[in-house]
């Protein structure tokens, strides 16, 4: 359901993004490589930080405490972990596009509190887990928005304080 | 009798082994290096002309130098932690280990950001001036070619060597450590600034033959990749196309000798073969830039492509036919304009017929993969109850969504990015800011014209998402 718009969203990033930058650099070439260096930079940055959270996961898995408490799990630190997660565009979209009760090979939702045991509990549980994932991914996705406005808003700022060369020059009192 | 003779003589002489000689020559061959370099100089500073001190202040005065060297020593101190043991008690065993794990990941993230980092320093060489319009006053210098090929290539070399000293501190640090594998690694920084070398005459050769830049490190990149997938193929050839497959064929080899026995002679000769095949490499798209440079001037990469001719008749007087061949019109015939020449003009020109061909195909190809495997998933999932069958087919076509959602985002990203930059550099932003247009109106015909020009994208995206949607209700547990 969230996935069509937050693909856009990311898409509009992209392209505003991509505008700013075209105002600012001097270069294509410039604008270019800083856009791919950025979109690639925050696909790493969020796979090394989802790397770095990986022991916390790896001990709240064998904690007995986490297994036998109730309900959808809201630890912050889970939480952070998949917010971190969600900030991946191609994560977000694979995430999103899964089917709710789709057989997943991500230990996230294999970590499942003990006390269910009744099938239907489990299920119940994997929806909620996913359902909080999507809200968070379209959280993350909100804040891509917003940047793409800013980035909208200053390149159309910036084009308009824009003036032709030899205008600049006469201002400048070269001619 | 005679060929036994020798071989007494020389057991009798006690001959040093090779492995007690191979660090002095190693230190005596650095010292000739340097002392050589030093001592040339002169002949140097003819070899690279002015162009060199030019380029090489130019390249040097670039934030952005500054800014890759932080990143660069950033990871390098990642990759540290990364493999740093975490064991309570550091043994000796474990230090030795964590030597050995930290000499190579150090080896291959240094080869893989200085390998990434190679063709946008070098690609930009040529097509760089190509692109400010500043090349034909280049050539029409008393500049030689090989002053301008060489010294732009030796400019773009020290920054890549600074890459390559910049971890030595952080190397320091672990000798504090117990140390660190030194044959292996100095095998890796070899392999690495030599690949570096071959890789950067590669990229410079195509920014000779490219008009524009991007197109010169697409086409680094692509071919560099394509050659290391191919040779990766012949195991004995891929220790000799990349510096981490190098890596891995020497630690193979070193772990096979004794304890007793040293590795430099080993390092030594391994190092030495790769050398050989790059310097070559590196001599030989050098010499072939050299030789295109100014014969590629004012032409692009798909200049090398023929162009196609058809034969037209033309019908004389008398019955009489004449056959002429004449060239195909390879620009999109373009539409009549409208309402907004602006919006008009960013839609429609510079489209070529062999790039909307190449376009029209691809995505067709995908749109029809994209329709065939969500049918067939669907028809799977809802009425032959195939459901291990359907979530397969599901999952490829979340993996074609993910691709296309990629190439749209990058594909309107780097359209926009060039969409003002580019009038820029062509010096046609003045005319279109002096236009009596509004600016939002120009940003607004620019913004939908990226769009426009991934309409094929969108399409299949659109496709995708809705067969992903309707695909994804793919029940495995019922």
């Amino acid at each position: 359901m969230f996935l069509p718009l937050v693909l856009a969203i990311h898409v509009l990033f992209a392209a505003s993004l991509g505008l700013i930058l075209s105002v600012v650099c001097q270069s294509t070439v410039r604008a270019n490589i800083t856009l791919v260096f950025t979109l690639v930079g925050i696909v790493a940055v969020t796979w090394l930080a989802g790397y770095m959270l990986k022991p916390l996961e790896n001990k709240l898995k064998t904690d007995a405490v986490y297994a036998t408490r109730q309900g959808v799990e809201w630890d912050d630190r889970e939480v952070l972990r998949s917010a971190i997660q969600m900030l991946d565009p191609i994560r977000a979209w694979w995430r999103l596009s899964e089917s709710p009760t789709q057989v997943d090979d991500d230990s996230i939702y294999d970590r499942r509190p003990l006390s269910y045991d009744s099938y239907a509990s489990l299920e119940e549980h994997r929806l909620k887990l996913r359902l909080r994932d999507a809200v968070i991914a379209l959280f993350a996705a909100l804040g891509y928005l917003n940047f793409a406005l800013m980035c909208l808003l200053a390149a159309f700022l910036r084009f308009c304080r824009a003036q032709p060369q030899a205008r600049r020059m006469n201002l400048a009192g070269n001619v | 009798m005679c060929s036994t003779f020798p071989s007494f003589r020389l057991k009798r002489m006690n001959w040093p082994q090779p492995s007690e000689f191979a660090p002095l020559l190693l230190a005596l061959a650095i010292v000739l290096a340097t002392a050589s370099f030093f001592l040339l100089r002169r002949l140097w500073g003819r070899l690279v002309g002015p162009v060199f001190v030019y380029e090489a202040d130019r390249v040097a005065r670039k934030g952005r130098v500054f800014l890759v060297r932080v990143l660069f020593a950033a990871a390098i101190l990642i990759v540290l932690y990364a493999v740093f043991p975490t064991a309570e008690h550091l043994d000796d065993r474990v230090m030795n280990r964590f030597a050995l794990d930290f000499s190579n990941a150090f080896s291959i993230a240094q080869a893989a950001v200085v390998l990434f980092l190679t063709p946008i320093y070098f690609a930009g060489a040529v097509s760089d001036e190509k692109e400010k319009r500043s090349f034909d006053f280049l050539l029409s210098t008393r500049l030689t070619s090989r002053e301008i090929v060489f010294g732009k290539f030796a400019s773009r070399v020290f920054p890549l060597l600074g890459m390559v000293l910049l971890p030595l501190p952080i190397l320091a640090i672990t000798q504090l450590w117990g140390g660190i594998d030194l044959p292996r690694l100095l095998a890796g920084s070899a392999a690495t600034i030599l690949s570096a070398l071959s890789l950067g005459a590669f990229a410079m050769f195509c920014s000779t033959l490219a008009r524009r830049t991007l197109p010169a490190i697409g086409t680094t990149y692509g071919i560099a990749i394509f050659v290391v997938a191919i040779t990766l193929a012949v195991p004995p050839l891929d220790s000799f196309s990349n510096p981490i497959s190098f890596q891995l064929s020497v630690n193979d080899k070193l772990d096979l000798l004794d304890e007793a026995e040293s590795a430099t002679p080993v390092v030594i000769q391994a190092v030495a073969e790769y050398a050989i095949v790059h310097v070559v490499t590196a001599g030989a798209f050098l010499l072939f830039s050299l030789l295109l440079l100014r014969r590629m001037a004012g032409r692009g990469l798909f200049s090398l492509i023929p162009r196609p001719t058809m034969a037209v008749t033309y019908q004389l007087g008398g019955g009489k036919t004449l056959v002429v061949r004449r060239p195909v019109r390879t620009h999109m015939p373009l539409p009549g304009m409208r309402t907004s020449p602006l919006l008009w003009k960013e839609r429609h020109v510079g489209a070529t017929v062999l790039g909307g061909t190449f376009h029209d195909v691809a995505w067709l190809t995908l749109g029809t993969a994209v329709v065939v495997l969500g049918v067939f998933a669907f028809y799977l999932d809802h009425f032959a109850n195939e459901k291990i069958v359907a979530h397969w087919f599901v999952t490829i076509l979340r993996g074609l969504l993910a691709v296309c959602a990629i190439y749209l985002m990058l594909g309107v990203g780097l359209n926009l990015a060039g969409s003002v930059s580019r009038e820029r550099e062509q010096q046609t932003l003045d005319s279109l800011l002096s236009m009596p247009i509004s600016r939002l109106e120009i940003l607004r015909a620019k913004w939908f014209g990226a769009f426009y020009r991934q309409r094929r994208a969108l399409i299949v995206v659109g496709l995708a998402l809705a067969f992903t949607l309707l695909g994804g209700r793919v029940h495995l547990d019922a």
